[in-house]
């Protein structure tokens, strides 16, 4: 699974993410851990993602780009 | 000897839209109907001398009609001619049947003429349409039978002699929730595409306004029998409740409701011979679940919703998708 980053730490925390869980592949360990199977763990992610809770890469890339320009 | 149940209803579509027509199918389900003609009595209201007021000079303000459609099962079949004059115009000859649910201008829709009987007289009103219906199914409730009611409106209704020896819907098979399927996608993303989530729904019901409505139609259009002009859409209201196991799933759920996340649900109802129907519901939850509520010892949560309109590209409309067995035309 794509890397993904911690964009807005409420939203990942109502998907009851841990806030230490600063990637997705954190979040994928952090579910599994807890018992979910890796698919539910996948498809809780993807929900996460598109809620907004983590950002897509490229976003993220964007985002960090235009935080070193200012 | 009396009769409590209305002994017969049936419709047939018309070709021009209030005017009446000889109805070809009788409808598979028991209703009621309430005649909408508004009495009004002047002289037992206004101060005349009289103590009591007088029981005469009453006249009638406006005039209409409303057959309950009580629930029954729902089909591939029923919902196509339900649909048909509830949200979308398509009237084949196809086999698949997309109502989709109107976003920038209304859609149209077809009216039949409805008629009824009961043991001691029959009557019959145009210009029918479905101001409402409601679809629903619990596997642990029922059977898992897909129940369908509606409330059909239409102009004035007149004493009559109904259709005689009409038969039911072609091909009519009742659905059952136990073979549906759903799939649950993010926004953007075209309803249906996600793999079918397992272990999770339990009941599904969805209620619907159409936004077709008899005062919306009226209009001083010099109509004698007071009864409504021409219809008019106003906006359409899509609401429903799905319950599901709180399982994996479900906490999913549980985070989007939570966080008012909207995503794309398809409830696809299987039948026989590659029938389907496909609630494709872009959807927001309006509340969050309550936790500790029980079924049959499960731990099961309810999560009710609104249904709308997704402007995330690809966007998309709320649709009713309808697969029927063969190629069906509206009649």
């Amino acid at each position: 699974m794509t890397k993904l980053i911690l964009l807005d730490e409420t939203k990942a925390e109502l998907f009851s993410f841990a806030r230490e869980c600063e990637t997705t592949e954190q979040a994928q360990a952090d579910l599994i851990a807890r018992g979910w199977t890796n698919a539910d763990a996948l498809k809780h992610i993807d929900a996460a993602v598109a809620a907004g809770a983590y950002a897509k890469t490229a976003t993220a890339a964007r985002a960090e780009k235009s935080a070193t320009e200012k | 000897m009396s009769q409590t149940k209305l002994t017969k209803i049936q419709h047939g579509l018309e070709s021009t839209a209030g005017t009446g027509v000889a109805a070809t199918f009788l409808w598979k389900g028991n209703g009621k109907f309430k005649f909408l003609d508004s009495v009004h009595t002047p002289e037992l209201e206004y101060a005349i001398g009289v103590l009591g007021g007088n029981v005469e000079g009453a006249f009638i303000g406006d005039t209409g009609s409303e057959l309950t459609l009580a629930d029954t099962e729902m089909s591939a079949e029923n919902l196509i001619w339900l649909l048909n004059q509830a949200v979308k115009s398509v009237p084949g000859p196809t086999t698949t049947f997309a109502f989709t649910f109107p976003t920038t201008a209304a859609n149209t829709i077809k009216t039949f003429t409805w008629e009824f009987a009961t043991g001691a007289q029959e009557y019959e009103f145009a210009y029918g349409f479905c101001s409402k219906f409601s679809v629903s199914g619990d596997v642990n409730a029922n059977n898992g039978r897909m129940m369908l009611n509606a409330v059909m409106n239409g102009r004035v209704a007149s004493a009559s002699t109904v259709t005689a020896s009409l038969g039911f819907l072609a091909n009519h098979e009742p659905l059952n929730l136990n073979n549906a399927t759903i799939k649950i996608d993010a926004v953007g993303t075209a309803a249906g595409t996600a793999a079918a989530t397992s272990g999770l729904l339990k009941a599904f019901s969805l209620d619907c306004e159409t936004g077709w409505t008899i005062d919306a139609a009226r209009y001083a259009d010099g109509r004698s029998a007071k009864d409504f002009s021409t219809l008019t859409f106003g906006d359409y209201k899509l609401t429903g409740k799905l319950r599901a196991l709180l399982n994996a799933a479900a906490v999913t759920q549980i985070a989007n409701a939570r966080a008012g996340t909207p995503i794309i649900v398809q409830v696809a109802v299987n039948g026989s011979s590659s029938r389907v129907v496909k609630f494709n519901l872009p959807l927001v939850f309006t509340d969050t679940p309550e936790l500790g509520s029980d079924e049959n010892g499960l731990h099961v949560v309810e999560f009710p919703f609104s249904a709308g309109y997704s402007r995330t590209s690809t966007a998309q409309a709320p649709e009713i998708n309808i697969t029927a067995s063969t190629s069906t035309t509206l009649s």
